[in-house]
């Protein structure tokens, strides 16, 4: 297409004949930039406006937190355990913080809190609006790709500070999702590797990276000793993710029926979001398991209870491993899955994601072929559980166990000093 | 496009020709004057042939590298998701997708180079049948071999090596690409002139041996190797080092040198024998200029200065203003420059002025400590003091009003004031802080821009222009209301852009800057004046012995024949019968004159008849239009020619007084230039000449203004008439400005001191500005007292009464054939041969022009020995049968095809055209409305509209 218009443009002005090799090869870059810049500034355009549009008018009350240095922002309430640990930390330190939630049933809006400020500022791009100019010394949140999205860095905010709530590896993210904060409070080494290489790879300022830890396990340890029961069954906990990947929609669902005929107790915890995307697979399932009275289908949304019920879990590359693992220190059989690199962070860096790395060494995997003798293995499992040394695993693996809150407090203290 | 073209091409086609001229003057030889012009515009362009390479590589490396990542991500996301990625990345590379159009503008400057050439060459007159080498005529296809042209092939040749050692570079389809050109180029200029081919192959080359010199260097294979590394700073080096060598050879250091010769060449070819070089105007111009040159070149070189020295300097500066305010206000009247030489005051001036300018500089690049800023801001002040003062005037001047001032009078004042301006600009911005520093420059930048936009691109026709007054009052002159908002709007739009812009690009509207700089400058050099031919004053006796000279010549009649035209502008035919009505005493004196009273005008305005009014009707406007082999201004010189060319053979005596349109006129012929107001009232009462040339000097500079201007501002500069002049007395000297006075003074001179000594026969063609506005000739024949339209239709008659009667009593009326017509009547006159009736065409925008004032001109001819009463004839005649009439004075009439419709009884159709005058430049007339009528004028049924 582009021959033809240069074609055309030569045959209509003869002048253009006056190109030497140089100038020739120059016009055909000039129409492609103009085209590729014409293209691009358009679709910027659009997408600003449709911010501007949905963005509304910010609330000058919720701007300016006169007083306070620290904001939090949750996108909604599975977060809440997330901030919990530090706000309390902040709280008997009598520091005064503020707490925004994009969702209205934040648990975070009822708490009696006295140096806490909680509020809900809308869950669309309004919230966004307000953020990108709010005006506070520093910024926790646990949302990734600041300044990359709809949500960008504000003018008047001095320091952003990502809250990591998930042990897994910096690389398993989207793209760029730490680039632009200022710091990042890691859970794990593992994540400080991992940003330092992006860091390098991409020509970027050198971050601070906390040594925090992850912040949600300070309550799920507290909560864990009310699910310690005692019982007469052997529990397994089947926690698939969604999507394609998922164990339930890659294979059928026999290995199920074989545990239950075997006379296991038996959770099937979906992920929610299955219930959203893969509902007719969920109500075929769910239909044809009814006659089991061994089984239970937990929607609750807290796995804590299921976790701490459960001798053993199976599952695939999802985060509830490391909760199961760190948390509760139970063992963990992971059914033969792959992580996809695609549009991820970990494409741009050589290294080996620290999940594929635990899952290779500190989980039992299971194939396709031995699915269906799942039973006998986790009765193997069960039976030789000291093998596997969990405490000495999570020590490895992460920070600050249990106390992360009050760590986390002290460094987000340490950086309005600065 | 003829908007588009005189902007961004004409000047570069102008600076071509200048250079093709300059060549064949040193040569001899178009066809070395081509290769010269080849070689030089190369020389030009190779640094931005560099600086677009440079920024392609550069743009091609950070493409490369950012690629993967790109494409990875377009893999796996779309929409809005894609869209914010890409531009993290773009970010991260500090890479905007406009930077690969920036890449280009090296190439876009190159563009209307291309095009200036071909518009140059491809047409070029004097090529001609110019035998260059083996070339037979540069002017056509060569057809070296038979009938195939050798030259486009050996061009291709040339292009096809240059290529094949510059693709080796180039993906396969960049290849394909080029080799693709190569012979598109071959087809496209196959059958052109071997002038234009000589041309093009010369450049071609000239990029072979660019090429091989940049590979012998390993110029581009350094640089392209080197592409995938990291740290691509370190590859540019090599051409950054290249180009810096280049640098010395360019733009605009080579470019000063060159004007600067130029200058020199065109006072060396019109002075030299003159034997003023040092102190004759030429020589103020050039010094002027000089300093100029030096401002710029200044600007682009670092300076130490000594304070001391500054503060000396800025002393003597102070001193000099205050001298120059002093005496352009009087307030002190310390020092009165009448005592002085002007001169050579000029001189001093410019050598304070040059130091002042020097120090001024220098201070300011002390102060910056690096140059470019104040390069960009000097630059731009120096383009929008050249518009403004110098070429919107020299462009307006030459359009048509009538000067008393000379560019001798305003050109050096134009260039004095322009240097003061810098000095005072460059002072101001040596003592501002730095971001009063950047706002200035973004100001200046702006205001340029909008200048040379409303100068060039935004051009409204405001119509002709009478005496300073726009004539077309009917049509709205300024904008609506909601034109202006949107205007304001607009013009706020582009000043924020504008703002972003210089932030961002600031080194390429540097650049860009400095070619519209140049352009400006080499054309206000070129039409400095140099070669000017101006209306001389009487002053010194040398002078006075010329001027004596030519009245003598002017005031003689010959014993044997002559014949007297009075051309009246603008006199119409419904006057006429309202003077033969009321003032019948006039016409006792015209005795043997035959009034016609039927007659069609051929035109409705100055410029569609006069040509034909001395050419005949081969040079009606649609006539002319039909020729189209040569340029306009040819066509219009051919008209003046018919009658040099028929009586100077003769022995005839030819006087065109005052002839429109500046066009070259036989050199035989007596052309007045002295101003015959300053002889003749000079003894009666004084004309302050001075007074009014600064009053021309200052509307000539309103008028700039006015030009420069955006629309919704126009009308502070002119209002209805009015140019903002406070008080009564200006626009009383606005009337005295015309060059009406001398016409009257003509008048009178040659009722006075006419001759009969003449020892040819003589042809007196007077063209005078009666009873054409302004009307300043009162009934006692003052030019101060009240006055009108009509009251000049009958004092100029009566005037030529006296004349005819003088006439009488030297014995030479009756030897004498005379013509008294107007070119075309004037708006809302009166006329009481037509029916209450007659309408032609509605009072529109040009539609007035075909008024029953306008279409019916008055026409009174005496020949030869005839005597009687004046009579009147109803015979359908038209004012372009002048020439006809005139020429059937000689046995063998001139070279026209019109018929003498007085001894023949014709019956026929005359054109009536109203047209547009765009300037000389245009190709053609442009006709608004054309019509014909038969027989009886006064009749509405024998008119026909054409257009």
């Amino acid at each position: 297409m582009l021959k033809i218009i240069i074609l055309l443009l030569l045959i209509i002005s003869p002048s253009f004949a006056y190109l030497d090799p140089g100038t020739g090869s120059m016009l055909l870059y000039f129409i492609m930039g103009v085209i590729a810049t014409f293209i691009y500034f358009i679709k910027g355009v659009y997408y600003k406006v449709k911010a501007f549009i949905l963005g509304g008018k910010i609330d000058k009350g919720l701007r300016d937190l006169e007083g306070i240095d620290i904001l939090f922002y949750s996108e909604g309430g599975n977060y809440w355990n997330v901030f919990l640990p530090v706000i309390e930390a902040l709280e008997t330190m009598q520091i005064k913080s503020a707490y925004y939630t994009a969702s209205t049933d934040d648990p975070g809006l009822e708490t009696s809190f006295q140096f806490l400020r909680s509020r809900f500022i809308g869950n669309d791009l309004s919230a966004f609006t307000l953020l990108n100019h709010i005006k506070v010394k520093v910024m926790v949140m646990t949302t990734p790709q600041l300044d990359i999205m709809h949500l960008k860095r504000s003018k008047y905010v001095n320091h952003y500070v990502h809250l990591i709530h998930a042990p897994t590896d910096a690389l398993i993210y989207k793209k760029f999702a730490f680039d632009y904060f200022d710091s990042v409070m890691c859970s794990g080494l593992h994540q400080i590797e991992s940003i330092r290489l992006l860091e390098i790879k991409r020509n970027l300022p050198v971050k601070v990276l906390f040594k925090t830890g992850l912040t949600y396990y300070d309550v799920m340890s507290k909560n864990k000793e009310k699910y310690l029961k005692e019982k007469d069954k052997i529990v397994v906990l089947i926690a698939p993710t969604w999507g394609s990947n998922g164990m339930l929609e890659k294979f059928d669902i026999t290995f199920i029926k074989v545990l239950l005929d075997e006379d296991y107790e038996v959770i099937l915890r979906p992920h929610p979001q299955m219930y959203v995307s893969q509902k007719e697979l969920m109500t075929g399932i769910e239909k044809e398991l009814k006659v089991y009275t061994n089984l239970t289908i937990d929607t609750n949304i807290s796995g804590e209870e299921s976790m701490g019920k459960a001798d053993i879990l199976i599952s695939d590359v999802s985060g509830i491993i490391f909760d199961f693992m760190f948390v509760f220190e139970k063992p963990v059989v992971v059914i033969e899955s792959k992580l996809e690199k695609g549009g991820l962070e970990a494409e741009d860096v050589e290294k080996e994601i620290w999940e594929s790395m635990m899952i290779r060494k500190h989980t039992i995997s299971v194939n396709h072929d031995s699915i269906i003798s799942l039973p006998e293995i986790i009765r193997d499992t069960l039976v030789s559980e000291n093998i596997i040394d969990m405490r000495k695993i999570r020590d490895e693996s992460l920070f600050n166990f249990a106390i992360a809150g009050n760590v986390a407090a002290k460094q987000i203290i340490e950086i309005i000093g600065r | 496009m003829h908007t588009l073209y005189m902007v961004f091409i004409y000047p570069l086609e102008f600076l071509m020709q200048s250079i093709l001229e300059f060549s064949y003057a040193i040569t001899d030889n178009y066809g070395w004057a081509i290769i010269i012009l080849s070689i030089v515009v190369n020389i030009i362009l190779l640094p931005l042939y560099y600086m677009a390479e440079r920024w392609k590589f550069k743009d091609q490396i950070i493409q490369s590298k950012m690629k993967i990542e790109i494409s990875n991500i377009k893999r796996h996301y779309k929409g809005q998701e894609r869209h914010f990625y890409i531009q993290t990345i773009y970010r991260r590379y500090a890479y905007h997708p406009l930077s690969s159009v920036k890449a280009s503008v090296g190439f876009l400057i190159q563009i209307p180079f291309f095009f200036a050439a071909f518009h140059l060459l491809s047409n070029f007159e004097p090529l001609n049948g110019v035998v260059f080498g083996i070339l037979k005529d540069l002017g056509a296809a060569d057809h070296l071999l038979y009938d195939i042209n050798i030259l486009p092939i050996i061009m291709t040749l040339v292009n096809l090596l240059s290529a094949y050692i510059y693709i080796e570079f180039l993906s396969k389809s960049e290849k394909v690409q080029l080799f693709a050109l190569a012979f598109i180029f071959l087809i496209v200029l196959y059958s052109e002139s071997s002038g234009l081919l000589l041309y093009w192959t010369m450049n071609n080359i000239f990029s072979l041996f660019k090429n091989i010199i940049e590979k012998k260097l390993n110029l581009g294979t350094s640089l392209r190797t080197k592409m995938g590394s990291i740290f691509v700073k370190k590859s540019w080096m090599n051409i950054e080092r290249f180009n810096q060598a280049y640098h010395m050879l360019i733009v605009p250091q080579w470019f000063i040198i060159f004007l600067f010769i130029l200058t020199l060449d065109r006072i060396f070819h019109f002075n030299l024998d003159k034997g003023n070089l040092l102190f004759g105007y030429e020589s103020i111009v050039l010094f002027l200029y000089i300093n100029i040159l030096f401002f710029l070149h200044y600007a682009s070189n670092t300076v130490h200065i000594n304070r001391s020295f500054f503060s000396f300097i800025l002393l003597l500066f102070v001193a000099v203003l205050i001298l120059i305010i002093d005496t352009v206000f009087g307030i002190f009247n310390l020092f009165s420059l009448k005592y002085l030489q002007e001169n050579t005051i000029i001189i001093l001036l410019t050598i304070f002025l040059f130091l002042t300018i020097r120090i001024g500089v220098s201070k300011a690049i002390f102060l910056e400590k690096t140059y470019t800023s104040y390069r960009l801001f000097i630059v731009t002040f120096i383009s929008l003091f050249l518009l403004f003062l110098l070429v919107n005037p020299i462009l307006l001047y030459g359009d048509g009003e009538d000067f008393l001032l000379t560019y001798k009078d305003f050109i050096p004042k134009s260039l004095l004031g322009l240097l003061m301006g810098l000095g005072i600009v460059s002072f101001i911005y040596s003592i501002s802080s730095k971001n009063l520093r950047v706002l200035f420059t973004l100001l200046g930048v702006y205001i340029l821009s909008l200048s040379i936009l409303y100068s060039f691109v935004l051009v409204k026709d405001y119509g002709l222009m009478d005496h300073f007054v726009f004539i077309d009052t009917s049509s709205t002159l300024f904008v609506t209301t909601s034109q202006k908002y949107l205007e304001v709007v607009l013009l706020l739009v582009f000043f924020v852009l504008l703002a972003f812009v210089l932030r961002y690009y600031k080194a390429i509207i540097e650049k860009i800057l400095i070619m519209v700089l140049l352009m400006l400058l080499s054309f206000s050099i070129i039409n400095s004046g140099f070669n000017e031919k101006d209306n001389k004053e009487v002053g010194n006796t040398e002078e006075l012995r010329a001027f004596q000279n030519e009245l003598n010549t002017t005031l003689a009649f010959s014993k044997d024949k002559n014949v007297l035209i009075f051309l009246l502008d603008a006199y119409s035919g419904g006057d006429l019968e309202k003077v033969l009505k009321e003032r019948k005493d006039i016409f006792k004196n015209y005795e043997g004159f035959v009034r016609y009273r039927n007659v069609a005008t051929i035109g409705t305005n100055t410029w569609s008849s006069i040509h034909s009014m001395f050419g005949g009707r081969q040079f009606t406007n649609g006539a002319m239009n039909s020729r189209d082999s040569v340029s306009l201004q040819e066509k219009i010189k051919k008209a003046y020619h018919i009658l040099s060319n028929a009586f100077i053979p003769k022995e005839w005596d030819l006087t065109f007084f005052h002839p429109a349109y500046s066009v070259d006129i036989d050199k035989k012929v007596n052309i007045p230039k002295f101003n015959y107001g300053n002889y003749y009232l000079g003894n009666k009462k004084k004309i302050n000449d001075s007074e009014i040339k600064n009053f021309e000097a200052i509307m000539l500079l309103k008028l700039s203004l006015f030009k420069i201007v955006p629309f919704f501002r126009k009308d502070s500069v002119y209002n209805n008439g009015n140019w903002g002049l406070k008080n009564a007395a200006k626009r009383k000297k606005l009337k005295g400005i015309s060059s009406k006075i001398s016409h009257w003074a003509l008048l009178n001179i040659l009722e006075e001191s006419l001759t009969t000594n003449s020892r040819h026969k003589t042809l007196k063609y007077l063209h005078l500005q009666m009873p054409h506005y302004p009307n300043i000739i009162d009934k006692n024949g003052e030019t101060e007292g009240p006055s009108s339209v009509y009251i000049e239709s009958y004092k100029s008659l009566e005037k030529i009464g006296e004349i005819l009667l003088s006439l009488k009593k030297k014995k030479v009326y009756d030897q004498t054939k005379i013509i008294i017509v107007s070119d075309h009547g004037t708006v809302n006159r009166e006329n009481t041969n037509f029916p209450k009736s007659f309408n032609l065409a509605p009072n529109t925008r040009y539609g007035y022009r075909m008024q029953n004032g306008y279409i019916n001109p008055i026409l009174l001819i005496k020949d030869f020995d005839t005597s009687g009463a004046i009579k009147t004839s109803d015979r359908l005649m038209s004012n372009s049968d002048v020439p006809v009439v005139i020429c059937s004075v000689l046995e063998n009439g001139c070279d026209i095809d019109d018929i003498d419709p007085i001894k023949n009884d014709l019956n026929r159709t005359l054109d009536v055209f109203t047209s547009k005058y765009n300037g000389m430049s245009a190709n053609e007339i442009e006709i608004i409305m054309h019509y014909q009528v038969k027989e009886n004028i006064f009749d509405i049924k024998n008119w026909k509209r054409i257009k």
